[in-house]
């Protein structure tokens, strides 16, 4: 099989020489190629006789290489051997791993060039985690040694304690590691990598039982430069640890601790007080976490958060969201869903302080009503994504009012309404009718701003799109502006007052700039997905499994299925491993 | 103008912009100021200057990136159509366009160079790089049997 691909090659090469010989009829011809031939043979001819001689031999090769094609005796003059190492390295950086153990194979000067650290910067096991032997993988780490930057181990259970042992000596450079579900390597094996990994500043090792509070005050003494850590999930630890995280690692800017149990006072104030930089905070899921520990944490802080997710907190109450809101200016992304205690008064005052929200969760703070949307609708100029699913008490007058008057009119994409009995199809069908409005106006006058405002974040690039569209088909103006324009996605899944018909009404008015998630549509979209794959040639994008799931479970759970999705999702995590890891903090 | 005299004592008369393209001779202009003697290039012969310059020419208005560019294994095979057209070339000149453009410090063509022959690397079982690259097993036969065993099983998983 190898021969017969080879063969062909070879004699391709053999006859773009002999073409080369012939063109200009000498034995001392150039051994160029005849595509360069032209303007080329003339001085060279001249000048260097000697550049020819290399042909000759070259041909001799071939010609030996054809009759026993092993071993060839002659050599030419220049070899790929015959480059520096820095070259040959920097040849093989361009290799793709299956590339490089091909190339190991080769002879023995190139398996000790595939094994140069340099070209093992960046271990990511990824593609091949499941089949990597132990043995291989140690290799790899060894022979990546001192280079090794970046290490994805991520979900790879051959990674055994003692590979790990013997990579924490090889391999003291890494900056990044991720071990997120690599469960079979120990307590002290971690400590025995962490504690002469110096550099290392990104950590994921989310949902190992193997990490305990020692493993994190390790952590803290080691890793100075730490700037990411993920301990989602793991089930050993306590605030006690993230305290000691907190007094060693002062550059951290990114702290996830889902699901971590007595973050007490102390600990939190001393989050706030010594991660000066301190951008992204997650405690979701730490259902303990009392008002008193959060307004120490807020009391302390350096009032730089960006994102926080205190999601599943269930004791916080809007008395946190004061302090959040007076505090925090910077803050863009707030997830609190199931933080059911919060009132109109608190998100009120959260959303006419901070006006810079792009990702608001809100699902199941039942206690809120139609005010704090309209204050929403009133304040947010760059919302993107809304959900309040599970909040009971929202109604249509409300969510129109959002969508079709409030200031993020022309930045919301996303909005979540799971679950709101009190929504009907009166809010999708006047939501479809704005929509077709502003697209028509919009393709019809694409020179009047006021008109075009619903795509006013790139206004250059979309108005060359408009008048192109005018002069063409309503078609052709759909299919371009498909993909480049801001799409309104509502999902409307278990909410009892909207129809089939609704729906069906409003996507028939607005489908390409609306899209709605619900109970009747998945079928609509396979539809419409199979039509477009036919059209276009192009595969279905509709994930049919995922909604099917939904509607499955929709109809066992009817009343807490997206609550009981989201814990699910967040235990899968735990338990399987891979399966889809909400926002890994590394990739 | 600048003159480049090659290790074979060809000269060559070439634009500034273009013979700038090499760090390299831009670094030797800016040393030694303006001046009409030609710069010795004592590691390039007059033929692999020629397709130097060729090149240098075809890309004298590229930009010029000073960034480093960060090792993506992924953004491997563009290499554009002149590019390919110009690299093709029997290997021994490949490989010395490859030196002179690492000597020159022209570090897009070297670039391009190193993926021409990445490329030709790309895709072959070992046998076929061997006779590609013209070069001896000389595993030992155990190796080469053991060799050959854990490396396959390791593609196969790789395929996988």
């Amino acid at each position: 099989m190898d021969a017969l691909l080879a063969v062909p090659m070879f004699a391709d090469i053999d006859l773009d020489q002999q073409l080369g010989a012939k063109s200009s009829h000498s034995p001392h011809s150039l051994p160029s190629p005849p595509i360069s031939d032209a303007g080329f043979s003339e001085d060279g001819l001249q000048q260097v006789p000697e550049a020819a001689l290399p042909l000759v031999e070259n041909m001799s090769i071939s010609e030996d290489h054809n009759s026993i094609g092993s071993s060839p005796k002659a050599k030419s003059n220049f070899d790929f051997d015959d480059l520096p190492k820095e070259l040959r390295i920097k040849i093989f950086q361009n290799l793709a791993v299956k590339d490089l153990m091909q190339a190991a194979m080769v002879c023995r000067a190139w398996k000790q060039l595939t094994l140069d650290g340099s070209l093992w910067s960046n271990i990511d096991v990824t593609p091949y985690y499941r089949n990597i032997t132990t043995e291989q993988l140690l290799a790899l780490g060894v022979a990546a040694g001192g280079f090794l930057k970046i290490a994805n181990f991520r979900g790879c259970i051959q990674l055994t304690g003692h590979s790990l042992r013997t990579l924490a000596e090889c391999c003291p450079n890494v900056k990044v590691l991720q071990l997120k579900d690599c469960r079979t390597v120990s307590t002290p094996s971690i400590a025995c990598f962490i504690s002469q990994a110096h550099q290392l500043q990104v950590l994921d090792v989310s949902g190992l039982d193997s990490i305990k509070n020692h493993t994190l005050q390790a952590v803290a003494s080691s890793c100075p430069l730490l700037r990411i850590l993920n301990v989602a999930w793991c089930r050993n630890i306590n605030g006690d640890g993230i305290n000691a995280i907190a007094q060693g690692c002062k550059l951290l800017e990114h702290l996830k601790v889902n699901g971590c149990p007595r973050l007490d006072d102390a600990t939190m104030s001393a989050i706030g007080e010594n991660l000066p930089n301190l951008k992204r905070l997650c405690l979701a899921s730490c259902s303990d976490l009392k008002d008193r520990a959060l307004l120490a944490f807020l009391d302390s802080s350096h009032g730089r958060l960006t994102h926080l997710n205190i999601a599943n907190c269930a004791k916080i109450t809007d008395a946190v969201i004061y302090v959040i809101a007076d505090k925090f200016t910077m803050l863009t992304h707030l997830e609190m869903a199931g933080c059911s205690l919060l009132t109109d008064d608190g998100l009120n005052h959260l959303v006419s302080h901070l006006n810079g929200i792009v990702n608001l969760d809100l699902e199941d703070l039942f206690q809120i009503t139609d005010t704090s949307i309209r204050e929403i609708a009133h304040h947010q100029k760059s919302l993107r994504r809304l959900c309040v699913s599970g909040c009971v008490q929202i109604t249509d007058s409300a969510i129109i009012n959002l969508v079709l008057r409030g200031e993020c009119t022309d930045s919301l994409e996303q909005l979540e309404l799971d679950n709101c009995s009190a929504i009907t199809d009166r809010a999708l069908t006047t939501i479809a009718t704005h929509l077709a409005t502003r697209k028509a106006i919009f393709s019809q006058s694409p020179s009047s701003d006021s008109s075009s405002s619903l795509f006013s974040s790139s206004p250059p690039k979309l108005n060359k799109l408009s008048s192109f569209a005018t002069n063409s088909s309503e078609d052709s103006f759909d299919k371009v502006l498909g993909r480049k324009k801001r799409q309104l996605s509502v999902e409307v899944l278990d909410c009892n007052n909207i129809t089939e018909n609704g729906v069906r009404t409003a996507l028939n008015q607005a489908a390409p700039l609306l899209q709605i998630k619900s109970f009747y549509s998945w079928n609509d979209n396979r539809r419409r997905s199979l039509a477009d794959a036919e059209d276009n040639n192009t595969p279905p994008t509709v994930d049919l499994t995922g909604l099917r799931t939904n509607v499955r479970r929709m109809r066992y759970y009817p009343l807490t299925r997206t609550r009981r999705r989201r814990i699910q999702r967040e235990a899968n995590t735990v338990a399987t491993g891979r399966s889809q890891g909400s926002s890994c903090i590394i990739s | 103008m600048v003159q480049l005299l090659s290790s074979d004592n060809e000269t060559f008369t070439v634009d500034k912009q273009v013979a700038e393209r090499s760090i390299l001779i831009k670094n030797m202009l800016e040393d030694v100021g303006e001046s009409d003697a030609p710069i010795p290039l004592p590691n390039v012969t007059a033929k692999i200057l020629k397709k130097v310059i060729d090149w240098c020419e075809h890309h004298r208005g590229d930009p010029v990136s000073q960034q480093e560019e960060i090792n993506d294994r992924k953004r491997l095979t563009e290499i554009d159509e002149w590019d390919q057209k110009f690299m093709e070339v029997d290997q021994e000149t490949l490989f010395e366009i490859i030196l002179a453009a690492n000597y020159l410090d022209i570090k897009p063509l070297l670039d391009i160079g190193c993926k021409t022959v990445a490329n030709m690397i790309k895709g072959k079982s070992p046998e076929e790089i061997r006779r590609t690259f013209n070069i001896v097993n000389d595993f030992t036969p155990e190796v080469r049997q053991f060799g050959i065993i854990s490396h396959c099983y390791f593609l196969a998983m790789l395929s996988t």
